[in-house]
């Protein structure tokens, strides 16, 4: 028992060393719920839009990460909340539920990026007026021009291969979305669910036998596949686009990608609205971003054998 | 500060009620149950679908030990009546679970609670806004009624399990962890007191699940993600620190838990990477294990403990 004490009497007196209180500046408690290429950028363009504004020097960063599990996401809000933050910046869906319900009798002002559907998140009322305290950017990607592009580029296409993890909650609702807006396009869809990475092969053999063209979307799982995917699918010459960038030099035709990189600098500047300005998050409306980048690769086109639209060609930038 | 160890005791009661079920299964009769990892979100779904269709998170709570207990009893089928290991059989239903969750969940993989009512709920506490000691209430307990139901939540649990480990069902759990055939000399099935086991352990997961979706106000298919190694070093941390003591196991357990979570919660204040999380896990599990182990043999010669 008297060891137990001594333990606890040290990790205290360590916790309090940790703790040493600085004013004047705006505290602002970045939480990340994991490592990940898009999930780090979200949190540099914070970074880097706080620093375009000029605000380097009135705000104080304290990034945490949750490493993907819960009990270490409730924790790092409730250190914030110690530590009397002004501001929660939260990184996915999970760690800005986590920061709503850790500060659910508190003011604190809360940002979120890299969630797709914050209302179905149960984060905001309404994209467009927020009410409460919390607002943010959505990564919605623009899956409409995504789609026109596709049949701009290749108009032959008719139908369109798309490969999600049904694990993913916004894997699921951009399958309904792209549903809903691909007959628009003149084109249909053929889905094909897979519950984790070693499906990966298998399902997409299927789904280069049946389509026209590979469009993946922002999914986690098939994202980090997407080497495995590009190269199954150019064995059978099927092209294959990419709603983010992050993987474009492993084979991909063209992508219309969205950049966590800007919704992060677009978030620094909500952050200024609301500890500058004194803008109240919920009349702050959720955003989404209609800035995108086309990339297309020449030399894949080649050796698909595909002409790249001059339209296409005339926006692109071509690596 | 105050806030912080708030947080930790919270934390770890909640965890705590998780490391009881992994106690009775590991500690008590020596299996190492791996469908912890899928019971646990189990549990939360149940209890997120339970609460989001209008029941009462209370009802939810129960839905989830149920739901549990009836997964641990698969677990514990597989091992007894199908012969698989144990470990497959908990990493069978581990991975069963993963779909099963989804179905649960209506196909979704996140349900958000944040606009429902949960288990902290202080609305009713109002109806007591005439009487003289509402101040008290207003001041003492709305601000720590979460704090407040967890502790109670896990004291209950204590109790009850405490009292079921005196009972003959009890006894036989401990003899079938300890020897075997000596319950089969009692007259007594081996394979049904596992079973048994296995279902009250994961029944207890699931609820401690349950009370998840209603601290976290969300459900997440990845809630379960290093539960199994996370309750058994609770389990383990606890006996390593209180083994000199005569208090019991189910306290070791409450302590082992809270402690854990006070190590996390430091490390992730002192703005240590995360990256290291997992390893120093293991590294304390290991730790654990080995000074258990030491003692305990030499307990064994002395006096005979009885959850060698």
């Amino acid at each position: 028992m008297k060891k137990l004490f001594t333990v606890m009497l040290i990790i205290f007196m360590l916790v309090g060393c940790g703790t040493e209180e600085t004013t004047t500046k705006f505290k602002i408690g970045v939480i990340q719920w994991a490592e990940h290429p898009a999930l780090d950028d979200a949190h540099t363009g914070l970074v880097d839009g706080l620093e375009s504004l000029g605000l380097t020097e009135e705000v104080e960063l304290i990034h945490k990460l949750a490493n993907g599990e819960a009990s270490n996401a409730n924790m790092i809000i409730s250190q914030f909340v110690d530590e009397g933050v002004d501001l929660i910046y939260a990184i996915a869906t999970p760690a800005a539920q986590t920061a709503v319900s850790g500060t659910q009798d508190l003011e604190i002002p809360i940002v979120f990026n890299a969630v797709t559907d914050a209302v179905v998140a149960g984060l905001v009322v309404s994209n467009e007026a927020p009410g409460g305290r919390v607002t943010g950017v959505s990564d919605m990607a623009p899956i409409d021009k995504q789609l026109a592009l596709i049949k701009e580029f290749i108009p032959s296409v008719s139908t369109v291969g798309v490969l999600y993890n049904t694990g993913e909650d916004n894997s699921v609702h951009q399958i309904n979305l792209i549903e809903d807006l691909i007959r628009n396009h003149g084109m249909s869809l053929h889905v094909q669910g897979i519950s984790g990475p070693q499906e990966i092969a298998l399902a997409t053999e299927d789904l280069v036998s049946k389509s026209d063209a590979i469009y993946i979307i922002t999914d986690n799982t098939v994202a980090d596949a997407a080497p495995q995917v590009v190269g199954i699918a150019n064995e059978q010459n099927i092209p294959v686009f990419m709603a983010e960038a992050g993987q474009f030099d492993q084979g991909i035709l063209a992508s219309d990608s969205i950049s966590y990189h800007g919704l992060g600098e677009q978030a620094a500047n909500m952050v200024k609205q609301i500890l500058i300005d004194g803008i109240s998050p919920g009349e702050i409306p959720v955003e989404i971003t209609d800035k995108t980048e086309l990339l297309v690769s020449q030399s894949v086109a080649d050796r698909l054998g595909i002409d790249i639209p001059d339209s296409i060609l005339e926006r692109a930038s071509v690596r | 500060m105050f806030r912080f160890i708030i947080n930790v005791i919270e934390q770890g009661s909640l965890y705590a009620i998780l490391s009881i079920g992994v106690m009775i299964s590991y500690r008590i009769v020596g299996i190492a149950d791996l469908s912890v990892d899928g019971t646990y979100p189990l549990g939360a779904v149940v209890s997120a679908v339970v609460i989001l269709a209008g029941g009462s998170p209370w009802l939810a709570l129960v839905a989830s030990l149920i739901a549990g207990a009836l997964a641990g009893c698969v677990t514990g089928l597989f091992h007894v009546k199908l012969k698989i290991s144990s470990l497959l059989s908990g990493i069978l239903v581990m991975t069963g679970l993963y779909s099963i969750n989804l179905m649960i969940a209506g196909g979704r993989s996140n349900l958000s609670l944040l606009n429902e009512t949960t288990l902290f709920d202080t609305t009713w506490l109002s109806m007591f806004e005439n009487t003289t000691f509402f101040p008290f209430i207003e001041t003492m307990i709305i601000p720590f009624y979460r704090l407040i139901v967890m502790v109670l939540m896990v004291l209950i649990i204590k109790w009850l399990v405490d009292w079921l480990l005196n009972t003959k069902l009890g006894y036989l759990l401990k003899v079938t962890g300890d020897n075997e055939s000596l319950v089969v000399a009692l007259g007594h099935d081996v394979g049904k007191v596992k079973i048994i086991a296995l279902a009250l352990a994961n029944g207890l997961v699931a609820l401690s699940g349950g009370v998840a979706a209603s601290v976290g106000r969300y459900y997440d298919i990845s809630l379960g993600t290093g539960m199994v190694v996370m309750g058994l070093s609770s389990v383990m941390l606890g006996t390593l620190l209180l083994r000199k003591t005569r208090v019991k196991l189910t306290t070791m357990v409450i302590v082992g838990s809270i402690v854990y979570r006070l190590i996390v919660a430091v490390a992730i204040r002192m703005g240590m990477d995360p990256q290291y999380m997992k390893l120093i896990t293991v590294v304390i599990f290991v730790i654990a294990i080995v000074l258990n182990n030491a003692s305990f043999s030499f307990s064994i010669n002395k006096k005979g403990e009885p959850h060698a």
